[in-house]
């Protein structure tokens, strides 16, 4: 057998022995990751089964669960949105009345991995014209539909409700759901990059495949200013490394040089930076900052612009 | 509101002038890259619609100038649905075709025909179903859609529903749908019987189904037939898979397997979804090919990668055991654990099955008769999985 002499003066770790550490390691982190995730799960089952149902009502077989690779079975192709925003599981489960009768309630919970996902989720489908029902970070609903989002999880509840004296049950059994899911009620820390003045409430949008229809602008932040009574976009993009927030302002360049654009610097902001004629969409600015890149459209005027891309350049810092 | 107007503010780009009643087959095009490109026209069965070989499947996109992208391209057929984003989807198709011209272009819609929940057991009544197509015709700011679906054909006996029927035929009647149609995607026997029993209803006239490279040959026929009948043939899930960068250059296998779709002379169109530019570029750099050897042998080494595990659903397996083996069920334990990492639930799925249906039988069995026509070895697969999950 060899027997590996180690000096008194240079302590040594053998090698196989360093890589039996870190192998540990890694199977303790893949461990720990999944007893985390399968909390989660179970924690959102208890919710379905211990917190739910409110009084007179109870559930129709035991909690259901779907996964990427089968979501399409519940949800047909509405599946592909959620997948493309980091999807990982949905617990769901189905009520009717104890009274009997035709009445029913359906709650869905989506695990989407964060709380910038499931805010991604939520607002593309938020009704503009409906109020806020303050149950979980962001909600809106009626009678027989309540979709809110807290923490990574977006939740969805739909009814099929003929009693008059049930018409709460679907705000009922919302506002016990964001009681008990874990986590927090606070927005995405992405959205602080935003300057509130003269910000359109409601308008801010998490995209993933393309701000402006750009697949080099992959994934960030959207909304909506009223400057001068005219309403103007601001987004930031995220990027892995400024490295490639650099090489999507040179992208960006590029695209607008093949559609007959011509890019401009962008006076007092520096390297990395220009303005444009946008397709479709007015006169752009644009701006690298570290790993990110940020711009305002549709704007009238450059002048406002650069305003506000100040402002949002200050808050990124 | 954004000046959308596609003449107003992108001089690059050639607006185009197709109507939908464009009588050619052909037109040329530009692109905004410079590159050539001729939109291919096809007609959707007995519907008459000359509608772009390739199409637009909104659903996802969240960026309206794609759209008028899209449009400048040629592309005149676009496909959302009344739940996709809640009906947001719809609002920005309606935003967009009014400023293009509503009657430049094709609008398909779908409407649930089940009432969501409840395991989707519970049809929706002829009237929820008016109130339902209102909403979407008040989205996409229009008083008609070219082809309504009845969305997500579960059962093969929905299409034939007296009350989807007369849904249908009053909806023609009154002129908010010129044609009407189902769109589906279950596997198996009951693809083909979806196809079957709306062929019998003859009240049809476009089917929407799941088409790749991978469907089974029962699925393939199914459409022919339908085809036969005059029936238009709107292809989806025609990549099986998401997009490579780039590649107008030389194809690569998603492109393979667009224009694998688009070959198959049954098909009117398909309607990949699309979020970006790069991903219509993508797209649009199959119109004009044909599939060569080069195109073939790509998309097939692509398909090697991954046969010997990917199941296709087809249900042809389980008439070949001779014991009572859930082949299907044991596949899919398995794309739980393989496909998506989650052991857990791979384990669960197995550990569902009466001892009868699992693997068990399998261990022991030294003349396995069982037979995929895709050229899984089931037999060990299913060994496989049993000695992994129990």
């Amino acid at each position: 057998m060899h027997i590996q002499l180690l000096s008194k003066r240079e302590p040594r770790i053998p090698v196989d022995g360093l890589r039996h550490s870190i192998k540990l390691l890694v199977v303790l982190w893949i461990l720990a990751g999944t007893c985390m995730v399968s909390a989660a799960e179970s924690n959102v089952a208890a919710i379905l089964t211990a917190r739910l149902p409110i009084p007179g009502w109870k559930p129709e077989g035991q909690p259901y669960r779907y996964i990427p690779a089968n979501l399409y079975e519940y949800i047909n192709g509405g599946a592909d949105y959620f997948i493309a925003y980091g999807f990982i599981s949905l617990t769901g489960a189905n009520y009717s009345p104890v009274s009997g009768g035709m009445d029913s309630v359906t709650v869905d919970i989506y695990d989407m991995g964060d709380n910038l996902n499931a805010f991604g989720v939520f607002q593309p489908r938020r009704d503009s014209q409906a109020p806020s029902l303050n149950i979980g970070t962001g909600s809106f609903g009626s009678d027989d539909y309540v979709a809110f989002h807290k923490d990574r999880f977006y939740v969805e509840i739909q009814a099929y409700i003929t009693e008059k004296n049930a018409k709460r049950v679907v705000k009922d059994m919302a506002s016990m759901v964001a009681a008990h899911l874990p986590g927090d009620d606070s927005l995405p820390h992405e959205l602080s990059y935003f300057p509130e003045k003269e910000r359109i409430a409601g308008s801010e949008r998490y995209i993933r495949g393309g701000i402006l229809g750009h697949a080099f602008l992959d994934r960030g932040i959207v909304c909506d200013y009223r400057i001068e009574g005219k309403k103007v976009t601001a987004f930031v993009a995220f990027f892995p490394s400024s490295g490639d927030a650099v090489l999507a302002v040179e992208h960006h360049r590029s695209f607008l040089e093949k559609s007959a654009k011509t890019c401009f610097p962008l006076e007092g902001f520096g390297m990395h930076s220009f303005v444009s004629e946008e397709p479709f969409h007015k006169t752009i600015i644009v701006k690298q900052t570290g790993t990110f890149v940020a711009g305002i459209y549709d704007l009238t005027s450059v002048e406002a612009g650069k305003t506000l891309l100040t402002g949002i350049l200050r808050k990124i810092l | 509101m954004r000046n959308l107007t596609a003449a107003g503010t992108c001089s690059c780009l050639y607006v185009n002038t197709l109507t939908a009643g464009y009588p050619l087959e052909k037109s040329h095009k530009k692109y905004a890259s410079n590159d050539k490109m001729e939109m291919e026209y096809r007609t959707l069965g007995r519907t008459g619609l000359k509608v772009s070989a390739l199409s637009f499947g909104v659903m996802r996109l969240a960026e309206p100038a794609v759209l008028f992208e899209a449009l400048d391209m040629g592309i005149n057929y676009f496909d959302t649905a009344h739940t996709y984003q809640r009906g947001n989807n719809e609002k920005m198709l309606g935003d967009v075709l009014r400023q293009y011209g509503r009657e430049k272009v094709f609008i398909a819609t779908k409407i649930p025909p089940y009432y969501k929940r409840l395991g989707m057991k519970r049809l929706n009544d002829q009237k929820s179903l008016e109130a339902k197509l209102e909403k979407s015709l008040k989205r996409l700011q229009t008083d008609y859609v070219d082809v309504l679906f009845l969305h997500n054909i579960k059962d093969p006996d929905w299409p034939a529903h007296d009350e989807m029927l007369s849904f249908c035929q009053k909806m023609k009647e009154t002129g908010k749908a010129r044609f009407v149609g189902i769109s589906f995607h279950s596997g198996g026997k009951t693809y083909v019987d979806t196809v079957d029993q709306a062929l019998k209803a003859d009240v049809y006239d476009v089917f929407l189904a799941t088409l790749n490279y991978k469907s089974p040959k029962a699925h393939i026929d199914a459409l022919k037939r339908a085809r036969k009948k005059n029936v238009g043939i709107v292809a989806m899930k025609t990549q099986a898979g998401g997009y490579e960068q780039g590649a107008r250059e030389s194809i690569n296998p998603h492109q393979s397997a667009l224009r694998w779709v688009l070959d198959r002379e049954f098909v009117d169109c398909a309607i990949p979804g699309m979020v970006n530019r790069q991903q219509l570029a993508e797209n649009s750099g199959v119109i004009g090919m044909k599939m060569g050897w080069s195109h073939r042998k790509t998309l097939s080494v692509y398909y090697d990668g991954i046969k010997d595990r990917y199941c296709l659903r087809c249900g042809a397996c389980s008439s070949s055991c001779k014991n009572a083996v859930d082949i299907h069920t044991i596949h899919r334990s398995l794309m739980y654990w393989e496909g998506y990492q989650d052991f857990e639930l791979g384990r669960k799925t197995y550990r569902e099955l009466a001892t009868a249906e699992n693997a068990l039988a399998c261990m022991s069995c030294s003349t396995p008769v069982c037979r995929c026509i895709n050229g899984i070895r089931i037999s060990e697969r299913m060994r496989y999985a049993h000695t992994t999950f129990i």
